[in-house]
Order: structure tokens, then C-alpha cells, then sequence
């Protein structure tokens, strides 16, 4: 018999299928209207579809998780608030492209259409409870993202970026699908509800749950690549540097709220709580730690410095996922709390980077920004430097931000995993960490301006966006929402 | 109330920052004005204090219920003085950096504000999140007064300040949600409140990690001995009124912690690591006494003197004595006032001869007598001479760590002996002898705006020195509601968890010395009558 679909299943879909329409909009228009006037219709195209598909998500956050499409896809609050997030991470990148279009070569309908195709599949994988969907939605926004990253030819190093990108990438889409067949020969089935209710059913032959076990863990390793979780986040500062900045943000906020979204999906079908998952996830939280936090260091580029900081922030979100084998933990919820304020954090951060890159172009220089261009820009533009003050605290994790708040929870959800150990290892690290962080202050507020330092200006949308995401940082540090 | 205390301080602050004034001169006379004000503030709340033991004025308000956590303040006698040192230090910092700080100055004295507001912040909050949330952001303000407008290696100094006061809290962190957990599973809710934490039983091998952890931290600030070495490099390079609000206040963060939290939740467990604790005291008051004596930088010497003194105070806090804690209490405000003392005549030489090195001194007494007059009794209460306010923090630290042990009050009261050594030492070198070097010859006396500051410091230190009751009588009943919790007022449930260690011979000694204690206690407190009392060696 043929499965009948109702309206109420594409309305769990609703916010993805508003990006595909979106994407689909913008390509139409660009084909009609052919001219540079395009540009406008295109962009309040895709803030409309943006914006459409985020305020389908928030009505949706509130009620009851709802199945659909016969439990291939299942919405949930964490779920929602995944997609809240992907629907604010894509405007913030308009805000961003808008902005540097111009310099970077990004006004093409293309690349707003890409963008919506991404953010409808990264959506997607935070809803999906079918293996073989998770695959196609990771792929597909994975193909979006490659594109993406090589979208401007004349920036520095963007094609090596590109392809470097493409290549470890389709390694990753293979584990995952290794991993898919080890399931699938084990469970009989990809559906996330059939493997849980394997794992909870009668005991198992040990060489059936290894395989299980391998599947599992060969999903994780494919995802923990698209998070450039280490070991396998050789790839994040080199396509950090190489893409614009707007990708580059895209890039570090929405993988990781599509990550830890599907994350979240596989683990919780698995009993996190029994080796060997506990062990894995710890091992690759403080590997990622440490890679982060000690790569960032030695950093001098400011995009490369903060591609390391974004492997770091995987990190910690990691160490919140030590908290999911316990019931009602709220290590979901940490989680979740986690990436949308690296969200919120990282736009700020590349913003101003956007800022200071508009600077050195339009004087004319072509090259990537420097830690030394921030030099005594604190006090000869105090928003400017400000605004950067507080991602880098919030960065660091120090109060009185939202990046203490959120930092703190993933800890309280590692702890109440009883995971004493791997979190006090994994806290240490936030003293690497703050000495990164403390570097760009140094340079900011410390040293003398260079006769050829930059910072930047803030005008316009972007002054906005800055000091408006600075402020709410600061808010949510005090009157934390959770 | 309390949170008028905070409330306005951080107001003044932002009125600072983001005011229209026009002129360094109008910023300079802003702050100096709050500053007092805000002095007004906390002389009338403290005023309204009685000498109870408990928390007083307590105001709790929902903040984050998901945590267990609420805005909850209050005050009782081990806080109130330090409250009290923080307000006073304020325009005294003012005052120290009107001529020394010259460039952003809008910054820099929102930044003192900033920094009195998360130290006030820390002493009045009763919820534990609350209280890390101000304590770690206290850094940040320092971070800045020492990494702007420091010295010539200001970078190194406050980046090694940062990270090792970071390195201690954040497993403090951690230790804080561990007893949030302990707390719910005991009261079915998570919370962070300190009322509700002291209401908890635990086991003596949890309360050994709980009391390591925040002991680091708390060690760390203070600083005890291995602990120490971030405090002479941020000293050194920090500017004057950044040193004295670093040693009058942010150093006491670290034994009002080890007040509050280490000696007041984990009771057996300060019992079990008493021994240990006094040995670092003891190490660290002698250690930092001679290196005190083999400095040859004006403001290292005051530095190290620092590493000495806190010594001693944790040796009181550790003697869990009624003296010796009263003491302890006492030299965190008495520290407050001398060390302050001292930094600012660093600061004043240094504004003059731009060095800080000790060769080039000598005989500057004789172009500055009043700077020479006011600076004697600032020389004998850091050295702790009857009369003065040193001497009876001194005398009731080292009376506790004698009750405590005999031997370590005699190993202790070496640094008496060593401490009138190295600031006589330095008088003679600064004030008297020859005229060292050409920038001595054009020294000029301090003017009205540095009689005033240091005329107050030198005031408090008689009036601490020989009313010393002012200041003891308020704070008595809360030390000894601690001192009674620590040795016999466990909870319940404890005895029942407590393992065999605890019956062992370390913890019998202190009991046993409670009782001898309490019957002295009225004793220890007609101080008066011991002032004239010879009792240098």
C-alpha cells in the first residue's frame, strides 16, 4: 500500500521546505530579471525565505514532538532549536555577504541559492530519525559547502581551500556510509528508533553488537569530520582562511549546529552511557581540545586564529555530550545552548574580522588580516573594540558573558555523567584558551597602533549586527535563557 | 540594600564611561566624587548592621531557578570590614593615579569602579554562582588597569596573572557543580545557595576533592607559598593604585574564600589538612620575608612583604583558634591598610625619580620630611610595633598558631624578628644615609592631594592600633559561629559517613584546643590592656 502523507507531515518539514522554495525563488528571479537590479529582489528573497523557515521552527519549539512521513523525520524542542538556529545563522550570513558582496565577488543569485540549499539539508539532518536520510541531507549540504568555500577564485588560496575541502570530505561521506552498511548488517534496519529498540531489547551476540558498535562509531568519525573535531580537523584552518568571510562563519556556525544536531539524533538512539561510547567521546573532546586551543596560539592570521578557536568550541560542546547517557540530564539542552551561542560568537567575531578586511581593501592592500592590524585599535575606536573585547571574553569563556553561562552547562552536564575526570582535563584546557583570547586583547588594547594597522569602521548593517550581537552576549551572560 | 552597594558602584562606572566629560581633570573629580559617595553608602548600610552572628540584610530574588540559583545577598561580621576596605581604597586609588595615569583616563577609572563593583560583588553574594560569577570577572578589570597602563613588562605580567588565577577557579568551577549535585540529591533540587550548602552532609573522601579544589583557587589568590609567583610580577608592573587595590582587596578574595567556603562546608576535611596547610603558611611567611631581604627593587621588597603577611594570616585562619581567626580577620583589613601604605609610597618616589631600583635611594628625608613623617608609622605597622595597627593582627595570628602548635608559633614569630629587618633595612636605605643619586637631589615633598591619602592610611593605623575592639567586637560572633560549626557543629548525618581517619590523632589536638580557647576568649578580647605589653623578642 502506498503510504498516504497528510499536510501535517510536510508541516514538520515546514521550515526546510521554506529554504528549498527559497532557493528555488532565487534562482528563478535571477533567471528573469538577469540585471544587476536582481540583486535586491534576490537577497529580501532569501531573508524572506529565512525568515519564514524560522518562525516555522519557533512555533513548532514549544509543542510536542510530532512524526511524520510514517517516523522517517521526528521534530522535538532541541530539534527546533537547531533549526532556529540554522535560520538565524543564514540571515546573519546575508547580513555578512550583503556587506562584503562587492569585495568578495558574492553577488551571484547562486550563491544565495546555495546557501538556502544548505541550511534546508543541514535542517533536515537535526529532524531525521532515518539513517539514509541523515546521509542524503549531509551530502547535500556538504555539496553546497564545497561549492561555497570556492565561490570567490580570487581570493588567497580559496581553490587549494576548495578542493582540499572536497577531498576529505567525500573520505568523511564514506565512512559514513561504511558505518550505514555495518548498521544496517547488524540492525537489519537504519531507522534511529529500530537500532534503539535493538539496544534496549533482549542482549545481543557480542559479534552483532560490535558490529552495531563499529557502525556507530564509523557515523560518529563522519561526523566529527564535518564538526573538525580532532583528529580529523586538519582541514578547518586552511578552508577557514581560504573562503570568504561570510562562508568561513557560515561554515564554523552552521556545520556545527547541523553536527551536534545529528549527533545528538544518533547518540541518543545508542546506549551513550556504556563503553564504548563514553570513552570515544571523551578521547575526542579533549584531542579537540587541546588541538584548538594549542593551534590557536601560535596564530597570528585572524581567520586561521579563529578556524582554531572554532575546533576548540567543537571541544567543549563535545565534553556537554559526556552528559547524554543520563536521564533527563539536559546535556541536549547544554549542548544545543553551546552552538547557538558559538553561533552568536562567531558571527561577531568574523563580522569584525569583515570589517577589518573592508579596511586593508580598500586601501588597497591584498591580504588576509593580521593580529597586528588590531593594534591599538581598542582605544582609537572603542566600539570597534569593544565589540571584539567581548566575543573574545565570551570566547574565553569569562563572565559576565554568554560564553561563561553556556560553558558552564556543557561542564554541569559532563558532571552529572559522572564524567569528573574527562571535565576537569577538559576545564584546564579553557586556560590555553583564555591565552588566546587574551592575545587578541593584548593586541587590541595593549600595543601600540602599527603605522600600517587597521582595524575597521562600523557602519551600516554590519555596525548593527555587531553591536546588536555584542549586547545580547552580555545580556545572556547575566540573565541567562535556560 | 546590598545591592545599593553594588548597584550604585557599577552605576558610577558606566556614568564614567559613557559620560559627557570633557577634560581628564572633569573625569579625574567624577570618579573622586563617586568614589566618596559610594563611601557614604557603605558607612550607612554598616551602619545599620548589629553584631549578630548571621547574615544580616539578606535579599534574595529568583535568577535562574534552571541552576537553583538566586540573586542572594547578604552580609555578616567576616564580610562587613572588607566591604568596608573596599570602599576606602577607592579614592585613595584616585588620588595615587591623578599625576601617574595619563593616557585614557576615562578608561582606566571606569575600570577602578568596575573592579570595586565585582569585589564588593564577591564579598556580599550567599549564592555560589553568583559569587564565582563576580570573582571571575573581577580578573578582567585588572587584567586591563595592570596590562594598559603598567610597566615595562606589563604584557608577561598580566597574562601570568590571568592564567593562574584562572587555572585555580576553574576547578573551583567544577567543585561547585559536584556539591550542586550533592545538594540535590540531599534537598531534590539543585542548588547553589551557601545556606543550603551548609546544610549538607558529606562524606569525608568527597570533601577532601571539594576542599583541594577550592583551596587551589583560594591558594592561589592569596597567594600561599608554592602559589606565589604571579603576585611580585603583577605588583611590580602594575600602576599604584592598580597595586593597592591588588593587595587591599583582590588578595583578600582568597582568604575570604578560604573563610567561607573551604573551612565553613568542609569541616572534616580542613581538619585533615590542617597540618599541611600550616606547613605552606609557616614555609611562605618565612620565605617571603627573606625575599624581602634580598630584593634590590623598591616595590618587589613590598610585594614579597605581602607573600609574607598573607602567610601569616592564613596561619591564624588555619590555627582554628578564635584568636588566631579574629586575627586573620583582622590582618586582611590591617594588610589592606599598610601594604596600601606602602604601594602608594612607592608610587610617589617612583613619580619622582622614575626608578624603582634601591641603589638609587638615599636620604630623601631630608628633601621630603613630611613624606618622612608619615611614612614611620606605616614602616612600624607593617613591622608590627605595639601601638600600631600591625601589632595586634600579629600578635593574634601568632597566639592562635601557638595554641594550634607551640612550635609553630615559635617558627612563626621568626618572621616578627625578620619583618622589623627588612623595613628598617629599607627606611634607612630610602629615608636616611647619603644622598645616593642626582635624581634624590630634586625630590620635592608630597603635596596636599598625597598628605591627604596617606594622612588617612596613617590615621586608620592608630586608630586601628589602639582600638582594635572596633573592628573585633563586630566580628566575634560570626568567627566564632564558624569556629563552633568547624569543630563541633556538623550536621547530623556526618558522623555516621565519617571514616575512621577523622578519629585519627590529627583532629583531637584542635578540639581539645577549643575548649581552652573559649575560656580565653575574653581574654583575647580586653585587648587594651596588652598594648603596652612588651612582647618583641
Amino acid at each position: 500500500m502506498n503510504p498516504v502523507y497528510t499536510l501535517s507531515d510536510f508541516a514538520v518539514l515546514g521550515p526546510e521546505i521554506a529554504c528549498i522554495l527559497g532557493a528555488i525563488l532565487v534562482l528563478s528571479l535571477d533567471m528573469v530579471f538577469r540585471s544587476q537590479k536582481s540583486r535586491r529582489l534576490v537577497e529580501a528573497a532569501t531573508a524572506l525565505s529565512l525568515l519564514v523557515a524560522g518562525l516555522l521552527a519557533w512555533g513548532r519549539l514549544s509543542g510536542a514532538p510530532s512524526a511524520a512521513f510514517g517516523g522517517l523525520v521526528l521534530d522535538g524542542a532541541i530539534a527546533d532549536g537547531f533549526r532556529l538556529g540554522l535560520a538565524g545563522t543564514g540571515l546573519l550570513t546575508l547580513v555578512l555577504a550583503r556587506r562584503q558582496g562587492r569585495t568578495q565577488d558574492l553577488l551571484h543569485a547562486e550563491f544565495y541559492a546555495l546557501l538556502l540549499f544548505a541550511l534546508g539539508a543541514m535542517m533536515l539532518i537535526t529532524v531525521s530519525q532515518d539513517l539514509m536520510l541523515s546521509f542524503v541531507a549531509l551530502e547535500t549540504f556538504s555539496l553546497a559547502m564545497y561549492v561555497l568555500a570556492g565561490f570567490n577564485k580570487a581570493w588567497h588560496g580559496n581553490r587549494e581551500a576548495a578542493i582540499k575541502y572536497f577531498l576529505l570530505g567525500a573520505f568523511a561521506a564514506a565512512f559514513f556510509l561504511l558505518g550505514l552498511a555495518f548498521i544496517f548488517g547488524a540492525a537489519g534496519s537504519v531507522r534511529l528508533d529500530a537500532i534503539s529498540a535493538l539496544f534496549h531489547g533482549p542482549a545481543m551476540a557480542p559479534s552483532r553488537v560490535l558490529l552495531l558498535d563499529l557502525g556507530v562509531v564509523l557515523c560518529v568519525t563522519a561526523l566529527a569530520f564535518k564538526l573538525g573535531a580532532a583528529p580529523f580537523h586538519l582541514w578547518v584552518p586552511d578552508v577557514y582562511s581560504g573562503a570568504t568571510t561570510p562562508v568561513a562563519a557560515f561554515l564554523s556556525a552552521g556545520a556545527k549546529l547541523a553536527g551536534f544536531g545529528a549527533l545528538i539524533r544518533l547518540l541518543s538512539a545508542v546506549p551513550v552511557g556504556q563503553a564504548p561510547f563514553p570513552q570515544i567521546i571523551a578521547v575526542l573532546a579533549i584531542l579537540t581540545l587541546l588541538a584548538g586551543n594549542l593551534g590557536a596560539l601560535k596564530q597570528t592570521n585572524m581567520k586561521r586564529l579563529l578556524a582554531y578557536s572554532s575546533i576548540a568550541h567543537t571541544g567543549y560542546a563535545l565534553v556537554g555530550l559526556l552528559g547524554l547517557g543520563v536521564a533527563d540530564s539536559g546535556a541536549d539542552r547544554a549542548v544545543l545552548a553551546y552552538t547557538l551561542t558559538y553561533a552568536l560568537m562567531a558571527f561577531l567575531a568574523f563580522a569584525l574580522v569583515a570589517a577589518g578586511e573592508e579596511r586593508l581593501a580598500a586601501q588597497g592592500k591584498s591580504r588576509p588580516m593580521v593580529l597586528g592590524d588590531l593594534q591599538g585599535m581598542g582605544f582609537e575606536h572603542p566600539f570597534y573594540g569593544l565589540a571584539m573585547a567581548v566575543a573574545m571574553v565570551s570566547m574565553a569563556g569569562l563572565p559576565p558573558t554568554a560564553g561563561f553561562i553556556v560553558k558552564f552547562g556543557v561542564f554541569k552536564a559532563a558532571l552529572n555523567g559522572g564524567h569528573r575526570l574527562s571535565a576537569a582535563v577538559a576545564i584546564l584546557n579553557s586556560v590555553v584558551s583564555a591565552a588566546v583570547y587574551l592575545r587578541v586583547l593584548v593586541a587590541l588594547y595593549m600595543l601600540p597602533k602599527t603605522p600600517e594597522g587597521e582595524g575597521g569602521r562600523l557602519t551600516g548593517g554590519l555596525g548593527v549586527a555587531t553591536v546588536a550581537l555584542a549586547l545580547v552576549l552580555l545580556l545572556l551572560g547575566v540573565l541567562p535563557v535556560l | 540594600m546590598l545591592s545599593l552597594i553594588i548597584g550604585s558602584s557599577l552605576l558610577s562606572a558606566l556614568v564614567v564611561a559613557f559620560g559627557p566629560w570633557g577634560s581628564p581633570g572633569a573625569v579625574r573629580r567624577v570618579s573622586l566624587g563617586l568614589s566618596l559617595v559610594q563611601i557614604g553608602i557603605v558607612v550607612w548600610v554598616l551602619s545599620q548592621m548589629d553584631s549578630s552572628a548571621g547574615f544580616q540584610m539578606q535579599e534574595q530574588v529568583a535568577w535562574i531557578p534552571a541552576l537553583g540559583s538566586s540573586y542572594h545577598l547578604g552580609i555578616d561580621g567576616i564580610s562587613r570590614w572588607l566591604v568596608a576596605l573596599n570602599a576606602l581604597l577607592l579614592p585613595i586609588s584616585i588620588l595615587a593615579s591623578w599625576n601617574a595615569v595619563q593616557k585614557n583616563v576615562r578608561a582606566f577609572h571606569a575600570l577602578l569602579l568596575a573592579l570595586q563593583a565585582m569585589v564588593y560583588g564577591v564579598f556580599l553574594s550567599l549564592d555560589v554562582f553568583l559569587f564565582y560569577l563576580f570573582w571571575e570577572a573581577s580578573l578582567l578589570p585588572m587584567y586591563f588597569l595592570i596590562g594598559v597602563w603598567g610597566g615595562e613588562r606589563r604584557l608577561y605580567a598580566t597574562i601570568k596573572f590571568v592564567l593562574y588565577t584562572l587555572s585555580g577557579s576553574l576547578l573551583m568551577l567544577l567543585a561547585m557543580i559536584w556539591m550542586a549535585f550533592l545538594a540535590r540529591k540531599q534537598l531534590g533540587h539543585l542548588s547553589f545557595d551557601l545556606v543550603d550548602w551548609k546544610s549538607l552532609a558529606i562524606g569525608v573522601d568527597v570533601q577532601r576533592w571539594l576542599f583541594l579544589a577550592f583551596f587551589l583557587a583560594f591558594a592561589i589568590k592569596v597567594p600561599l607559598f608554592p602559589f606565589h609567583t604571579w603576585l611580585p610580577d603583577a605588583h611590580v608592573e602594575a600602576p599604584t593604585a592598580g597595586s593597592i587595590l591588588l593587595a587591599g582587596v583582590l588578595l583578600k578574595l582568597g582568604t575570604y574564600g578560604l573563610m567561607r567556603f573551604n573551612i565553613n562546608l568542609f569541616p572534616e576535611a580542613a581538619l585533615l589538612f590542617q597540618r599541611p596547610v600550616l606547613l605552606l603558611c609557616l614555609i611562605g611567611t618565612i620565605y617571603g620575608a627573606v625575599m624581602v631581604l634580598v630584593q634590590t627593587d623598591f616595590k618587589k621588597m613590598v610585594a614579597y612583604s605581602s607573600v609574607s603577611h598573607m602567610g601569616l594570616c592564613v596561619l591564624g585562619l588555619f590555627s582554628f583558634t578564635l584568636a588566631g581567626q579574629q586575627g586573620a580577620l583582622l590582618t586582611m583589613l590591617n594588610h589592606g591598610i599598610s601594604t596600601g601604605a606602602l604601594f602608594l609610597v612607592v608610587g610617589i618616589f617612583y613619580e619622582r625619580c622614575h626608578t624603582r631600583d634601591l641603589s638609587q635611594y638615599g636620604g630623601a628625608i631630608a628633601k621630603m620630611p613630611v613624606l618622612g613623617l608619615l611614612f614611620l608609622p606605616v614602616v612600624f605597622s607593617s613591622m608590627g610595633v605595639p601601638g600600631t595597627n600591625g601589632f595586634v593582627n600579629e600578635f593574634l595570628c601568632l597566639r592562635g598558631a601557638f595554641l594550634a602548635n607551640p612550635l609553630l608559633g615559635a617558627a612563626a614569630a621568626l618572621t616578627l624578628i625578620l619583618g622589623a629587618a627588612y623595613m628598617l633595612r629599607l627606611t634607612q636605605k630610602v629615608m636616611y644615609g647619603p644622598v645616593a643619586s642626582h635624581a634624590m637631589e630634586e625630590l620635592t615633598d608630597i603635596n596636599a592631594r598625597e598628605r591627604t591619602s596617606l594622612g588617612v592610611f596613617v590615621a586608620l593605623i592608630f586608630v586601628l592600633g589602639v582600638f582594635p575592639n572596633l573592628v573585633l567586637s563586630s566580628t566575634e560572633a560570626s568567627v566564632q559561629m564558624g569556629l563552633d560549626r568547624l569543630l563541633q557543629g556538623q550536621p547530623a548525618a556526618a558522623p555516621a559517613v565519617a571514616p575512621p581517619v577523622v578519629q585519627g590523632s590529627l583532629p583531637s589536638a584542635p578540639r581539645a584546643k577549643l575548649a581552652e580557647t573559649k575560656g580565653k576568649g575574653s581574654e583575647v578580647l580586653a585587648f587594651s590592656d596588652l598594648n603596652g605589653a612588651e612582647v618583641k623578642p
